[in-house]
């Protein structure tokens, strides 16, 4: 009975919470405070994110597809005539997810959108941080683990491009 | 505002989870019955409950300049790897490092596959910029995270095509796999009685299965009313089941012994089962309440598919 019992409700609280939904692969993101190099970073002075997924070579390039739009066009992904798969993120994502208490952090969540991938070799994830039109900070390239774990979970600093401190502080 | 909402209302039905699979000491299954006997008695735990994964694991990472692919290499010297150092996790990463990945770098990506040491396989152009271009290769020995240097880089040389070298450096590197540990079950006949192996409080009983390491343990098992119970168990690397019977102390033996016959009644209390519990229902109530709140957030965000997940495309890659 008590197993009867206990099998319904994991089952009815796990619907509930969409438990069986797969678990999304955390990408946080971080602008650097000065502390690694250069000028610190003020997110508030950021107008617009990039994260850059490039295949490597010997991989080909992601398929053409539509620019697609999320959150009410606060969030838009598309692919480049390069192969690049590319997650933009404009001014009010980030007012919406910036990290409250640090200011400095967000995550991104990011999911496979198909189980079967034909890479061979992990593909590079940048960031690039925006001022307008120009780029004033990016990270380093790094290799992301490839199909994206679920669950999975990595950081990446954000630089700041030069040594005018009010380039990424907007002050 | 809705992040937190949502995060929230995840917790909740975390909380709620955690809450049904939370099973008190009182509702776990009671421990098998055992023969009558004070002595320990043993069986063997089948190999496949032991957990193996804390092996040390290797990992060779390449880094190259130019547009060399050394991954093939990379494979090759894993597989003769585990020609030499049988026992131990080796696998070629499928990532390759480009020549700006220094050392550190390649540490990060070893710690991010979970590997303890690994190979740097350095591949560099050499000779004239024009014709056949002739890779020099040289192996690091490198550790995760600080990609400090384990030792001399290790030339390697191409025969045939194939990479060769002396593996001898490298085996020693690496350090040798522990010994997995064996699975210590301790089953005993009295709920509550308090466990201690080598001094260390294990908890009460019923106890989850505990991991040690292979070789002589001091088992003490103490209840009220019963008589104190220590043995010293020698556990095999296969692991080891023990059954205990504790004894009851005389004063108790004679109190079983006279309700037996009839003469006293010991008034029993017995708690509400777990599903007459009302938090019980609350919290599934909650998290059902939670959860169609959670959906409907979810569904009016318009995002990725997963709160604000963004769907990532596969890469074809070459066919």
């Amino acid at each position: 009975m008590r197993a009867w019992f206990l099998a319904f409700a994991t089952l009815l609280t796990s619907s509930a919470c969409g438990g069986d939904g797969p678990t999304p692969f955390a990408l946080t993101v971080v602008a650097d405070d000065g502390s690694v190099a250069g000028p610190p970073i003020s997110l508030d002075a950021i107008d617009r994110v990039q994260v850059v997924i490039t295949p490597q070579s010997i991989d080909g390039r992601f398929a053409p597809t539509a620019e697609r739009v999320f959150e009410g066009g606060a969030a838009t992904t598309r692919v480049t005539a390069a192969g690049e798969w590319v997650l933009t993120l404009e001014r009010a994502w980030l007012d919406e997810y910036t990290s409250p208490t640090s200011g400095r952090s967000f995550v991104v969540l990011l999911e496979r959108e198909e189980a079967t991938d034909g890479a061979t070799m992990d593909p590079s994830l940048r960031v690039l941080f925006y001022r307008g039109t120009e780029e004033v900070a990016k990270s380093t390239p790094r290799f992301v683990e490839w199909p994206l774990p679920e669950g999975g979970t990595t950081s990446v600093t954000v630089i700041c491009d030069g040594d005018d401190a009010s380039l990424c502080s907007g002050s | 505002m809705r992040p937190l909402l949502l995060r929230g209302a995840l917790a909740a039905c975390a909380f709620a989870l955690g809450a049904l699979h939370a099973t008190p000491a009182s509702a776990q299954p009671p421990t098998t019955p055992t023969p009558a006997t004070t002595t320990p008695t043993s069986a063997p735990v089948p190999t496949d409950a032991l957990a193996t994964d804390e092996a040390p694991r290797v990992a060779v990472v390449a880094r190259f300049e130019g547009s060399f692919d050394p991954a093939p290499w990379a494979e090759s010297i894993a597989a003769r790897l585990r020609e030499v150092a049988p026992g131990r996790d080796v696998r070629a990463m499928r990532a390759v490092a480009r020549a700006e990945c220094d050392d550190v770098c390649v540490g990060a990506r070893l710690a991010e596959a979970n590997a303890r040491v690994g190979v740097l396989l350095d591949v560099r152009p050499e000779g004239p910029t024009r014709g056949p271009i002739v890779p020099r290769l040289s192996l690091h020995l490198v550790a995760p995270v600080s990609g400090q240097a384990l030792g001399a880089p290790i030339a390697v040389t191409l025969v045939d095509g194939a990479p060769t070298f002396d593996p001898g450096p490298l085996v020693v590197g690496f350090p040798a796999p522990p010994p997995p540990p064996a699975r210590l079950v301790i089953a005993i006949d009295v709920d509550g009685a308090t466990v201690a192996l080598d001094g260390v409080d294990l908890g009460a009983s019923p106890i989850a299965p505990v991991e040690v390491r292979e070789g002589a343990h001091e088992l003490t098992i103490r209840a009220p009313g019963h008589e104190p119970f220590a043995r010293r168990v020698e556990v095999p690397a296969a692991g080891l089941r023990v059954d205990v019977r504790l004894v009851p102390a005389a004063d108790e033996a004679a109190r079983l012994a006279a309700a037996e016959a009839g003469t006293t009644f010991d008034a029993v209390e017995t708690s509400d089962p777990l599903w007459k519990k009302w938090w019980l229902w609350a919290a599934v109530g909650g998290a059902v309440v939670v959860g169609l709140v959670v959906g409907i957030a979810v569904a009016a965000s318009g995002g990725g598919g997963n709160g604000n997940a963004f769907p990532v495309p596969p890469i074809p890659g070459r066919m």
